[in-house]
């Protein structure tokens, strides 16, 4: 009975899959993608220049206190711009976050890389990934003040989550694997050497 | 049909590659669907999904090989989605049924494959996926096992509890 059985669910699951086969247009899809890719990308542009607006707004911001200071009789060797990405958010007020203190928010660029990867933070929080070849937004979990859990959402590549250990000494921005990641694209994509700050 | 490399090289176009992708497996790939979901207008929904899914997370693809891998377990997770969603607008709708099959599918399709795949279509989700994977795929268990994260005990489980579930409504139909 069950070898029939198998065979008649081979019969007709193939019978059935081939009616969707065959009445299904591949064409029209492929032009429904390509619409769908056009309206995704716009709504990132749009993202875009709103990040974008909203870093003018900050440096705007720093620079009216800056002007301030100056202006008020201060010593002018006093308003120090650090090189570091916590500078800035030392002079502005303090946003709505829920990112901790020495979270990386920036952009920071792979040093020692052929190609050219970036990785900027917001801190929402979330990482946007950027090579030659495109850019991808991913979600963050922060389960502790220096750890991130990159979270692989739907089941893909990187079926399990992975979490790093992240630290910033010289300027430089370094993961560290905690535990085990079985996605190893993003172990190689995020260890071995640091990331430089660029904005 | 599971191998095709999307040509993937740093500064490679993405969309190109996509597309390429796109046109070799969409209409496998609508066929799986519609076999887990019921209906064509859902299964190309699920496969349109998948492959934006795909251009969303390009950058984490470093095996050209995988994107196949990935799209396809997507349209899997994402008919199971469909399925979850489905029954819960049944659950709350009184009177709202599961789509069927349309009528020309169910003339052209012999009969005893119909009732069939109706039994198919009221087995646990879980149970579905694997005798899709098993039967139509023709998968093995450890791949199954492999597409679907769960061990290979449970996919044996699984199979086997889904035919037996079926030998008895059949034998209770005849």
């Amino acid at each position: 009975m069950s070898e029939e059985l198998e065979t008649r669910l081979r019969e007709a699951m193939a019978s059935r899959a081939e009616y969707g086969m065959t009445h299904t247009d591949t064409d029209r899809e492929l032009h429904r993608l390509q619409h769908n890719l056009r309206r995704e990308r716009g709504r990132r542009r749009m993202r875009i220049v709103m990040a974008a607006a909203a870093a003018a707004a900050v440096v705007g911001g720093s620079i009216a206190l800056a002007v301030s200071l100056v202006g008020g009789g201060h010593d002018t060797n006093t308003v120090v711009v650090s090189p570091t990405p916590h500078a800035s958010a030392s002079t502005t007020p303090p946003p709505v976050t829920t990112v901790p203190a020495g979270f990386p928010v920036g952009t920071w660029a792979k040093i020692h890389q052929q190609f050219h990867e970036t990785l900027s933070f917001s801190d929402v929080p979330a990482v946007t990934l950027h090579d030659d070849r495109g850019q991808s937004q991913e979600h963050l979990t922060l389960p502790a003040a220096d750890l991130m859990t990159f979270d692989a959402g739907d089941k893909a590549f990187c079926v399990t989550s992975g979490t790093y250990r992240y630290a910033i000494t010289k300027h430089q921005l370094h993961f560290t694997l905690v535990g085990k990641d079985s996605c190893q694209s993003r172990v190689s994509y995020l260890t071995g050497s640091g990331w430089k700050f660029t904005g | 049909m599971h191998e095709v490399g999307v040509g993937t090289t740093p500064g490679g176009d993405r969309d190109s590659a996509l597309s390429a992708l796109f046109a070799a497996h969409h209409r496998g790939l609508v066929g799986l669907a519609y076999l887990l979901v019921d209906d064509l207008p859902t299964a190309e929904d699920v496969v349109q999904d998948a492959f934006l899914a795909l251009h969303r997370r390009w950058i984490w693809l470093r095996d050209p090989n995988a994107a196949y891998e990935y799209v396809r377990t997507a349209v899997l997770n994402g008919s199971r989605s469909q399925l979850r969603r489905r029954r819960i607008r049944t659950e709350r709708v009184a009177g709202a049924s599961r789509p069927v099959p349309s009528a020309e599918t169910t003339a052209v399709e012999h009969a005893e494959h119909q009732e069939l795949l109706t039994l198919v279509a009221q087995l646990p989700e879980r149970q579905r996926q694997v005798l899709v994977l098993r039967y139509y795929l023709e998968q093995s268990e450890a791949e199954i096992a492999r597409t679907l994260s769960i061990s290979a005990g449970s996919v044996k489980q699984h199979a086997s509890r889904g035919i037996a579930a079926l030998s008895t409504r059949l034998e209770a139909t005849s």
